[in-house]
């Protein structure tokens, strides 16, 4: 590393903003972009099984709607960016409303009946792969 | 366009001068500068291809690792030191909003969308340079033509305003006018005075792009922070579109 620094009059002028950027920042709009981290658990997979009864493959993230097969209960599912998935050769009719499957997800924090889908898996064996895997199984690099 | 002043162009050159970005020789020829011009993917690496970059960064600087597909978890800002300010921002927000309708198309600015995982194209001119970004449909325009940033209180923007000059087989960029947004993805956002300083440099053999990204924001933490990026060129591919749809939320 060397010593180069910003330089002076942008350091002189942060100063002199510092005090008004106090301000600003308690008074900005602080809606932050939603991460994984925060929302799900990333070392714990929950596994559900059903039908699904809606897929909508629009982004920031797809979503599965899932009646699932122990209580009939209302599952909310999510995938990665669909652009993300479409280069990996999802499409909107990956998934279709009437399809048996069951879905592997990181759990969401909150204890919601959520989760962000790490696989789909069909019952002839079939898997669309969603998310990074979970720690200790092969990564193919993106997230 | 408007027409480069002396006075505009003594402006950006002492900017850059002083951030340490101009090297003692003088800049190429137009037609010797690199062709940075095509779509870039995201590179994940192992290791940083790019670590002649990373080490021009200024001594002291935290380096936050959290770019392409990575994030820092809760409380964790990656060895930054932060403002009482900014700590009690942080511990005051609240998560849930996020997930709100209103909230889900909202934009991260340049300090932060650049490092996601979305591709990008690049078209490059000799008097400007423009970014189109697939992550929430953002666009950059780079003036090369020497032009100053505006006056402080011009708007702020998720691109905010982008002067550059090369500096040898590097292109140096200067942003202002961010509008103040996500800097980490776990609730600590930056001001509307975060100060950028990029350094954009071709590999050798032109198949990758490397990228820093230094900022200066000490409304919101101490000291200088920066990112590394990578990008390797794809001929042939193209930027899709995001139209983020906000009935994601609930």
């Amino acid at each position: 590393m060397h010593s180069r620094s910003l330089d002076r009059e942008a350091r002189r002028a942060s100063v002199r903003v510092a005090a008004v950027a106090v301000g600003l920042l308690c008074a900005a709009p602080s809606v932050a972009h939603h991460s994984f981290a925060v929302h799900f658990v990333e070392d714990r997979l929950v596994t559900v099984s059903g039908v699904v009864t809606e897929f909508r493959f629009r982004n920031p993230h797809g979503i599965v709607t899932l009646a699932a097969d122990d209580d009939g209960g209302e599952w909310r599912a999510e995938t990665n960016s669909p652009n993300i998935l479409r280069r990996r050769g999802w499409t909107p009719d990956s998934i279709k409303p009437g399809d048996r499957v069951t879905i592997e997800g990181y759990p969401a924090r909150d204890g919601s009946h959520s989760m962000r889908i790490y696989r789909v898996i069909y019952p002839d064996g079939r898997e669309l792969i969603s998310q990074r895997p979970p720690a200790g199984v092969a990564a193919d690099g993106e997230d | 366009m408007r027409a480069p002043t002396r006075a505009a162009s003594r402006h950006v050159f002492r900017l850059l001068a002083a951030a340490g970005c101009l090297a003692a020789a003088d800049a190429p020829a137009e037609d010797a500068v690199p062709d940075l011009e095509g779509f870039w993917a995201v590179k994940f690496e192992r290791e940083p291809s790019g670590r002649a970059l990373i080490d021009e960064l200024p001594d002291g600087t935290v380096l936050i690792d959290d770019a392409g597909g990575g994030e820092l978890g809760l409380n964790d800002f990656g060895g930054l030191e932060l403002t009482p300010e900014a700590l009690a921002e942080v511990a005051e927000y609240d998560y849930s909003q996020e997930l709100e309708r209103e909230n889900t198309c909202v934009a991260p600015s340049a300090a932060f969308y650049m490092q996601a995982p979305f591709p990008m194209e690049i078209y490059q001119g000799t008097e400007l340079i423009v970014l189109k970004m697939e992550y929430f449909d953002q666009y950059r325009v780079i003036f090369l033509d020497g032009r100053p940033h505006p006056p402080p209180d011009a708007p702020h923007t998720k691109s905010g305003h982008s002067v550059g000059r090369w500096e040898g087989d590097t292109l140096v960029v200067a942003t202002t006018h961010l509008a103040a947004g996500t800097f980490m993805n776990n609730g600590l956002n930056h001001s509307d005075d975060i100060h950028m300083v990029e350094r954009f440099r071709l590999s050798p053999d032109g198949s990758t792009l490397w990228l820093t990204q230094l900022y200066e924001d000490p409304a919101v933490f101490k000291g200088r922070a920066a990112r590394y990026m990578a990008w390797t060129r794809v001929p042939g591919e193209y930027v899709y579109p995001y139209d983020c749809d906000p009935s994601y939320g609930r």
